[in-house]
């Protein structure tokens, strides 16, 4: 596996950026994609979803939500949610204190099935001001998550929506496992649309590049998933997942008014501590309260530039 | 003594193999209850297998030798030796992941509990063929090969059928 292979699950799903329709996929176009690669063991994959020349959407969205599921049991072993939480928590301390009485929207970009977001509108005690809207472009994904929360009463909402689009832009824009998805141009632009609308923070969650982390992706999504796709797409996840300085000059390639900085990020000899680095990036008038509000953590964050 | 540790193993086993087999099926929140309810459906099977074995060692006890007995009981001390090292290092990880702070439950994850869970059936067969081969008899190797396949597919056979949740998600997802 490489870095500059795709994700099979970047593959089966297509849709509109702009209408957010889906588009049928090509199963030819899919295969010339993965043999050009050499991806064998993808194309193996791909062969066991059903449909002829197009690729069967049910089938695709079966496969994506088994294994969006089983993602999620790694979020919960890995404890995704309170490491959002231990930074999401004093952000919002600071941002309550000028926001004019209006509530405080968090918005995950891709969120899939939410998990991030359930989580913590279950465990996060984040306030009655604080809204959680998850956007994704899959509108099974998107409907499972919703009847997730639904069935659990729990108080987010989930839209098949552009989340930089919004009829009110976030406050803090959330990700978590999205941004080694991006590459090169897409990268910039991912951290440069949210910049442009306004948001005041951002919190980006994603696999931390090391040596370590292909061989501990390989054991986890051996010992812990069933999905072959999730085996395969969770092993070149690792693989692909951004160095440091890539991320740190993508963002701050976003230009202003948001300042960035690592957590997690610096290189460590022995990585096996600390599996995940988060970009956060925040308006410059919130860095001082923010650091100071994350207390013994700030220790693990990087200077923002 | 040594049978009944062996048994306390594998139904401890059982339990977590019903967890791990629910486990990743259902994306809700709050799971216990459903893991509650897997864990003890692993127990349940676990508790068949361990009273088959059982019953197939006294029989063999009554149908062909008493010695026999003797070197199944010897193969059971080694089996308890292995498993019992693997379990330890397991319940000990499980609780440093339960009560540690939030890096040292990870750590534990890391270093224990995802590669334990992905040697586990090597440790089981390779414990079942350590300890019955300083028998030398066939018996009790075939015995205790026999009793690590069972082991070993605990988890696909707690597997077999459709989840215990469905839930929510949409008809193609189940």
């Amino acid at each position: 596996m490489r870095p500059d292979w795709p994700e099979l699950s970047d593959l089966i799903l297509d849709t509109d950026p702009v209408t957010l329709e889906r588009r049928p996929v090509s199963r030819a176009t899919v295969h010339a994609v993965l043999e050009a690669h050499g991806m064998r063991a993808a194309r193996r994959i791909l062969d066991r979803i059903g449909g002829g020349d197009t690729l069967d959407p049910n089938e695709v969205d079966g496969v994506l939500v088994r294994a969006h599921a089983e993602l999620q049991r790694l979020a919960f072993e890995f404890r995704n949610g309170e490491r959002g939480l231990m930074l999401l928590r004093p952000l919002l301390d600071v941002l309550r204190r000028d926001r004019a009485g209006r509530p405080l929207r968090i918005v995950d970009i891709g969120c899939g099935m939410g998990f991030l977001l359930r989580w913590l509108a279950a465990h996060g005690r984040l306030g009655a001001d604080v809204e959680l809207v998850g956007c994704d472009f899959n509108p099974t994904l998107i409907a499972a998550a919703q009847a997730l929360a639904d069935e659990e009463r729990l108080a987010v909402e989930f839209r098949v929506a552009n989340a930089f689009t919004l009829e009110r832009p976030a406050d803090v824009y959330l990700s978590s496992g999205v941004l080694h998805h991006f590459r090169g141009e897409d990268l910039d632009r991912f951290f440069g649309m949210q910049a442009q609308t306004g948001a005041r923070a951002m919190l980006h969650l994603d696999i931390k590049a090391s040596w370590a982390a292909p061989l501990g992706a390989w054991i986890f999504h051996r010992a812990r998933m069933r999905e072959p796709l999730a085996q395969h797409d969770g092993v070149l996840s690792a693989i692909r997942a951004h160095p440091r300085d890539a991320l740190l000059a993508a963002a701050t390639g976003a230009g202003r008014p948001l300042v960035y900085a690592l957590f997690d990020g610096r290189p460590s000899p022995l990585p096996i501590l600390r599996t995940l680095n988060v970009v956060v990036g925040l308006h410059p008038s919130l860095v001082d309260p923010y650091v100071e509000g994350l207390g013994p953590l700030s220790a693990r964050l990087e200077a923002f530039a | 003594m040594t049978l009944v540790l062996l048994a306390v193993l594998v139904l401890v086993d059982g339990a977590f193999c019903g967890f791990r087999a629910a486990a990743g099926r259902n994306p809700r929140i709050f799971l216990w209850p459903y893991y509650a309810r897997a864990m003890r459906r692993g127990l349940a099977v676990a508790a068949v297998v361990v009273a088959s074995f059982l019953g197939a060692a006294y029989a063999l006890r009554a149908g062909v030798s008493e010695a026999l007995w003797g070197d199944l009981v010897v193969a059971a001390d080694g089996m308890v030796a292995v498993y019992g090292v693997y379990a330890t290092l397991v319940v000990a990880a499980l609780a440093l992941y339960g009560f540690g702070a939030f890096d040292l439950s990870v750590l534990a994850t890391v270093l224990v509990l995802g590669p334990f869970t992905l040697v586990r059936p090597l440790v089981i067969l390779g414990g079942a063929v350590f300890a019955s081969a300083r028998t030398g008899d066939p018996i009790v190797i075939a015995f205790a090969i026999a009793a690590g396949l069972v082991m070993v597919s605990f988890e696909r056979i707690l597997s077999v059928g459709d989840p215990p949740w469905r839930g929510t998600l949409p008809p193609s997802a189940r």
